[in-house]
């Protein structure tokens, strides 16, 4: 059954892959907005995957959080499992998403690095999820590892919300911004921007899921396998 | 088209990374089920 659910998914990634693709080199016109602004209107086109990766990379911290609150009721660890992995995969999403920020900010401002409000929020972000991997990584006794990577998830996740949805839309902060994430909350993107980049986060989310699945049957498979081992040594 | 490289780059370079990871973990999970010499995980959990 998990064989197949991959499966599926992995042709619905594959399919979603080419069609965006194909869209957004083929049909989507260049924005005029992003060519009066930065003589080049293509590069609009880097939303369909730079959004798209920032805002999955939300959706999974949260859903950690989630897991984690799961885990801290339950005390099951296949709800660990989900919290870790969802971290982690979340954490990659948030990499790339800021890479691809720095290229667009390279290509739109000419600097790689401008320590605009959102690039520096999304760098805190990232900051404060590596900061989870090694806290994690740290701690040997098993339980404990869990209880307090549940609880640092929804931390995280409180931080995550600051970070990602305040403080960018925060007044003063939006002013000191040249992040063009406002055209496109005014709706200043045509309507092929809009299809594309909807398919697009259809495509990024089930890429997420299916990393997801993978990581966590992979923990599971090595805490049975630890579990065995022990019951082995006692005997 | 050469207007559209830094799409094409930034598409590219995103999906190689997320595939090769995906690839990478798959890899690992075929290799841990391949050491159990049993099916899949849902099956040695329920065991």
């Amino acid at each position: 059954m998990r064989r197949t659910i991959g499966h599926i998914l992995t042709v619905a990634i594959g399919v979603l892959m080419v069609v965006v693709f194909t869209l957004a080199f083929f049909w989507v016109p260049p924005a005029k907005e992003f060519a009066e602004w930065y003589g080049n209107g293509h590069i609009a086109k880097i939303i369909f995957v730079h959004v798209p990766l920032a805002i999955v990379s939300f959706i999974g911290f949260i859903a950690a959080a989630i897991f984690g609150v799961a885990y801290l009721m339950t005390r099951k660890a296949q709800w660990d499992e989900l919290s870790y992995a969802s971290i982690e995969v979340g954490w990659l999403f948030a990499v790339l998403a800021t890479v691809t920020g720095s290229y667009f900010s390279r290509l739109a401002w000419g600097e790689w690095w401008s320590w605009d409000p959102r690039q520096t929020t999304m760098l805190l972000v990232l900051l404060t999820y590596s900061a989870y991997l090694l806290v994690r990584g740290a701690i040997e006794d098993t339980e404990r590892k869990a209880s307090v990577s549940a609880a640092y998830a929804v931390l995280g996740a409180v931080a995550s919300i600051f970070f990602y949805w305040v403080v960018p839309y925060l007044p003063t902060v939006q002013a000191a911004s040249a992040h063009p994430s406002g055209i496109i909350a005014r709706g200043g993107l045509d309507f092929h921007y809009r299809l594309v980049v909807r398919l697009s986060m259809l495509a990024f989310l089930l890429l997420f899921v299916q990393l997801v699945r993978t990581k966590s049957a992979i923990l599971r498979l090595e805490r049975v396998k630890m579990q065995i081992a022990l019951r082995e040594t006692e005997a | 088209m050469a207007d559209s490289l830094p799409f094409f780059l930034t598409w590219l370079v995103t999906w190689i990374a997320l595939m090769a990871y995906l690839w990478r973990l798959e890899a690992k999970l075929k290799g841990i089920e391949r050491d159990e010499g049993r099916g899949s995980g849902d099956e040695k959990v329920e065991r």
